[in-house]
């Protein structure tokens, strides 16, 4: 195993700060993140807050850290519905029968036809705006592009080397498929997710920024963006701070997934 | 009067960063105008670094020293980046191998062959334009102005290395680099080209050329120069080294190239040989020397003079024929009625140009391919006609062996894993018995079981090919289907193979269908010959 | 003995470029035809009345009158067949209906809305191709620490979400240093800052594909042919790497405008820009449900048919697409 480059090392420090930040809040900040304090509003980063607050006076630092878990959860969740959606037509279209392939791979060009956003924003128009349908709404999305990388990974899995090696051993359909198919389309999958847990991250603070996904008080990113925003100009930090844990968040996430990458290849 | 040679290396170092081993451990070499010098060697023994540190292109991270390092006069260790610059192209021209990638894809063959023109001299666009038509006809191009507007994907192989060589010598250089300019070519492409750069020599250019292969090195060279670890190892007149080697080393690489070696005869022996043993190599045919060649009628049958007593063919192939065609590309017909038989125990050699069927009808007799018309027969029964449900209790009897074995294996498995696959045909438990097999196989091909925990990715090219021998021997086969098994392999890993080959089937009564494009390797190994124009 | 088989390898010509083309525009309207059902059944499959969702969804209060008459309008009491092929119908003549939220023909807010979002996003994306080519050649001629550095930044540029960007941007050259202005007003000054929000984490994409072929190019047999020509280090760069690592971002440049269109939606928000992107977003808070789909529609078309020129763009440029590598 190589040992970990210093890029390396840095995102997966960050990486491990948030799974802390999610999971263990109370280590990071012991404050409680929805405690008013209408004397202290609209303060500046100082040493008692050292990240300001908000327009209620709550402490922002506070509230990034406990808003580490729903902020993340959204992103996670997306990712997820977004990769099984993806397997199931990636893996119909590579691995099924000539007439599956088409019909899902038709399927996904139509909905690579709504690029972006667009998509989301269509289904939270019909289905209103939420947590839940905007998690649902960027796991669409994002679905198409699992997909299509699904597909291409298996079909070049199918047609490789070591799977034709197998026939002319006598293997079967499903034994070629459980031995052999399955865990090298399995193993390039996790590193995708990975890579996209921080797309997933930005694209669900932005529905929440616009006013589509959590709402405030929620102690959640996109929400505090949110409301922030009508305070930008004068009270910057309220967008400031919560918009750098997001990015930080995609960074950590995407470089760490580009690491998992290229040390699979290299092996 | 002495004339100065072109160049002069005496005591060339070359190290690389990060690696304990010189590359180039001190080498001394001169070559005059006129006259071509060979560089013979197998991978890693530093013929190539060699040839581009004359021109400063050794690579990244590496330090060239010597004593001397002359090229037409000039010291080339003292030159900074500008004054190599204009050395490459202007007083070195370099030629590579497989000018698929040497050439750039998008840019036209023209503008390629320009390049040197555009930096070197001083001629008008219009002028240049007439020079490279000239020159692409001197390569031997037909249809110059047609060529000149294509890019190097539109030409065939051999045109395409004629293109490259057009490119190299445009700047009229005194020194050429030829490094393994043959090495993707069919054997009459080959010596076209070996011929052009021969040409060059004549003109009184001074070739350095870089090969593996002693053959070409015997047709073009005056004199050859073997490395080994960096290190010359000998060195005289061609004629001379090739009959009369006096280093072990030379003598190992001679004997392992199987130009003219009789059938089931080991390339490799212990003791000390000279080519001069074998000058006198009997003409009269016997059961056992190299094929006759005959041509036949096509569809004309005869039965092999060789001891098979049993009518049992392995292979019976009968008027086979095949065409591909997809959406996206053209039809083309790959195979028209081609007929064959491999008789038990023997070996059937298949050669012909690239493009002419071989992997197909390869895939035909493995029955990964359905014939469009025809039949083709395993072991005296069907094959090509079943479906793949009847066929697979079968496919223990016949083998594949790939040129690329690497390709061929899980890249998640180990050596070990992949054999015990093999053996248990897909089981789950692995019993003793498996185990015992799996170490009777690895001993068969001879590699030490310790490989067993290692990944291919780790092995060497001899090894892998090994260990996909080893494999296609778990199940017991009768047949093995061997497309290109040696040809990715350095001259002594590829004897070594090959006496393996001929050893398992001398011993476990094997029936070979060889594809090679090299008709050395054929004539060595083959019973018979199959050949698709 | 030996046998002598004859079996030429005849081939016929594939298919014409107009053939390719003409296949592509067919592809093309499969899928908008697919695009177009896909919405209309989106609407009805989804739990409760469409004719509320058409007027703004449960939360609209709309009376029972109005729903009527959103009914017989939109021909939501016919059966569902000749409900589909009336929609199919009006799609094909452009019309998408009226607008709730804004009382007007969707056509005629798209045509006026439209212009704005095209030159946003046109100006972004020739501004992330400078910006992309620019980091990609200079980190590879400038040594190892140069195109770490350029990598990192390419990953982050990609991580930053528009509003965050925007946001800071506006904080550093409106609030602080005040050189250019918040909100887009008439003055082309406020162009800038919108078409640099837009244009930064694409670049950074993009960036990241062109290093990625720049560096393979130059590591190319063909380049070092090239060098042992005499060619310079320049030369390399300009005359030979730089179009194969052109090539890739050529075929992303129409994902890419589908990107931007979806950025849009912030940035102009954002900026009070008038355009396609504000104009939906508020048709989505108020639920406009004629309005969302008139606009997702033809963004969709104008997606497909500039990713269709860029195939075709792709085919022009990389010959090797075009042709089979002869044996």
């Amino acid at each position: 195993m190589r040992r970990p480059s210093v890029v390396e090392a840095i995102s997966g420090a960050v990486v491990v700060l948030l799974v802390v930040a999610a999971f263990a809040p109370t280590l990071l900040a012991p404050g409680n993140p929805l405690a008013i304090d209408p004397l202290a509003s609209f303060q500046p980063p100082s040493w008692a807050h050292p990240l300001g607050t908000d327009e209620s006076g709550r402490d922002l630092y506070t509230r990034i850290v406990h808003g580490a878990a729903p902020s993340l959860l959204i992103g996670v969740l997306a990712t997820v519905l977004g990769v099984g959606l993806g397997v199931v037509l990636g893996v119909a279209g590579g691995l099924g029968p000539r007439w599956l392939d088409v019909t899902s791979t038709r399927l996904v060009e139509v909905l690579f036809a709504f690029p972006g956003l667009l998509l989301a924003l269509l289904f939270i128009a019909i289905a209103g705006p939420g947590p839940v349908t905007s998690t649902v709404a960027v796991g669409l999305a994002t679905a198409p592009g699992y997909a299509r990388l699904v597909r291409s990974q298996a079909l070049s899995v199918r047609r490789s080397g070591y799977v034709e090696a197998a026939v002319v051993l006598g293997r079967g359909w499903w034994s070629r498929l459980g031995r052999h198919i399955l865990p090298n389309v399995g193993t390039t999958l996790f590193v995708l997710a990975t890579l996209g847990v921080g797309q997933s991250i930005v694209w669900a603070s932005s529905l929440s920024y616009l006013g589509l996904g959590v709402s405030p008080p929620a102690a959640e990113w996109g929400a505090m963006l949110n409301s922030g925003r009508t305070y930008i100009a004068s009270f910057w930090w309220m967008t400031f701070f919560p918009g750098l844990a997001i990015v930080l968040s995609a960074a950590s996430t995407t470089l760490l997934g580009r690491s998992l990458q290229s040390r699979a290849r290299a092996q | 009067m002495t004339v100065e040679p072109v160049v002069r290396a005496e005591n060339l170092r070359v190290r690389f960063a990060g690696s304990d081993a010189p590359a180039v451990d001190g080498i001394s070499f001169t070559i005059a105008a006129g006259e071509c010098l060979a560089l013979v060697g197998e991978s890693g023994s530093g013929k190539s670094v060699t040839a581009r540190s004359l021109v400063g292109l050794a690579g990244s991270g590496s330090t060239v020293l010597a004593d001397r390092l002359e090229v037409s006069g000039r010291d080339v260790t003292g030159l900074n980046r500008r004054a190599l610059e204009r050395l490459r192209g202007a007083t070195v021209g370099t030629i590579s191998q497989d000018a698929l990638v040497a050439l750039d894809p998008l840019r036209l063959v023209g503008r390629e062959v320009d390049d040197a023109l555009r930096l070197h001299t001083t001629l008008t666009p219009v002028q240049r334009r007439a020079r490279v038509l000239e020159l692409l006809a001197d390569a031997g191009i037909p249809d110059p102005e047609l060529r000149a507007a294509q890019r190097s994907g539109e030409l065939s192989g051999g045109l395409r290395q004629r293109a490259l060589i057009a490119a190299a010598i445009a700047a009229d250089p005194a020194l050429i680099v030829a490094d393994e300019p043959t090495t993707a070519l069919d054997s009459q492409v080959r010596d076209g080209v070996l011929s052009l750069i021969r040409r060059q020599v004549d003109r009184g250019r001074a070739v350095l050329l870089i090969s593996h292969d002693l053959s070409v090195v015997g047709r073009s060279a005056e004199r050859v120069a073997v490395m080994q670890n960096g290190r010359i190892i000998e060195e005289g007149a061609t004629a001379d080294i090739l009959r009369a080697p006096s280093h072990p080393y030379t003598q190992s690489l001679l004997a392992a190239s199987p130009a003219g070696k009789p059938r089931h005869e080991p390339l490799l022996l212990r003791t000390r040989v000279t080519l001069r043993d074998r000058v006198a190599a009997p003409a009269s045919p016997s059961p056992h020397t190299n094929p006759v060649a005959q041509v036949l009628a096509p569809t004309a049958s005869t039965t092999a003079s060789t001891p098979a007593s049993t009518n049992t063919l392995a292979l019976d192939a009968r008027s086979l024929s095949i065409a591909f065609s997809t959406p996206r590309t053209a039809t083309r017909t790959v195979l028209t009625d081609v007929s064959f038989t491999l008789p038990l125990g023997l070996t059937l050699g298949l050669v012909g140009p690239s493009g002419s069927g071989k992997t197909t009808l390869a895939r035909i007799a493995l029955g990964l391919q359905r014939p469009d018309a025809g039949e083709l027969d395993l072991l005296g029964s069907p094959w090509s006609s079943l479906p793949e449900s009847q066929r697979r209790a079968r496919r223990g009897s016949i083998g594949a062996i790939y040129q690329d074995p690497l390709g061929s294996f899980d890249p998640r498995l180990t050596v070990g894993a992949i054999l015990t696959d093999a053996v248990t045909g897909g089981r789950s438990r692995t019993q003793p018995a498996d185990r015992a097999r799996v170490a009777e196989l690895l001993s068969q091909v001879g590699l030490a079981s310790t490989l067993s925990n290692r990944r291919p990715l780790n092995l060497s090219g001899g090894q892998r090919q090994r260990v996909a021998i080893a494999r296609a021997l778990a199940g017991r086969p009768r047949v093995l289907v061997l497309d290109e098994p040696v040809s990715a392999l350095d001259v002594t890993i590829q004897a070594q193979i090959l006496d393996l080959l001929d050893e398992l089937q001398r011993e476990l009564g094997l029936s070979y269908l060889f594809i090679s494009h090299d008709t050395d390797v054929i004539t060595h190994m083959s019973d018979s010959v199959l050949t698709l124009v | 003995m030996t046998f002598v088989a004859a079996s030429p390898t005849t081939t016929r010509p594939r298919a014409s470029a107009t053939q390719w083309v003409a296949a592509r525009l067919g592809g093309l309207v499969v899928v908008l035809w697919a695009a177009a059902t896909l919405t209309f059944f989106a609407l009805r499959l989804i739990p409760g009345d469409p004719a509320e969702a058409l007027l703004g969804g449960p939360g609209s209060q709309a009376s029972e009158e109005a729903l009527d008459t959103a009914r017989r309008e939109f021909g939501l009491d016919q059966p569902l067949l000749i409900q589909y092929l009336s929609q199919l119908g009006r799609y094909i003549t452009l019309d998408f209906g009226t607008s709730y939220s804004l009382k007007q023909p969707v056509t005629s807010v798209i045509g006026e809305q439209i212009g704005g979002t095209l030159v946003l996003a046109a100006l972004a994306l020739a501004l992330a191709w400078a910006l992309a080519l620019g980091v990609a050649v200079w980190s590879a001629q400038s040594g190892r620490v140069a195109a770490a550095l350029g990598s990192a930044l390419e990953v982050v540029a990609v991580a930053l979400p528009h509003f965050w960007l925007a946001s800071s941007l506006v904080l550093l050259f409106s609030t602080t240093l005040g050189w250019l202005p918040p909100l887009s007003g008439r003055s082309p000054a406020g162009l800038i800052l919108p078409v640099v929000t837009l244009a930064i984490p694409l670049a950074g994409f993009l960036g990241q594909v062109m290093r990625e072929s720049l560096l393979n190019a130059m590591s190319s047999p063909f380049v070092l042919s090239a060098r042992t020509r005499g060619e310079t280090s320049a030369g390399v760069i300009w005359r030979h790497a730089l179009r194969h690592a052109a090539l890739p971002a050529i075929g992303l440049s129409g994902w890419a405008f589908g990107n931007l269109v979806s950025g849009a939606v912030v940035v102009e928000t954002i900026f009070a820009r008038p355009g396609l992107g504000r104009t939906l977003l508020t048709a989505v808070q108020a639920r406009d449900v004629p309005l969302v789909t008139g606009i997702v529609l033809v963004v969709a078309l104008a997606y497909s048919v500039v990713t269709t020129l860029t195939d075709v763009l792709d085919r022009a440029a990389d010959p090797r697409l075009r042709t089979e590598v002869q044996a």
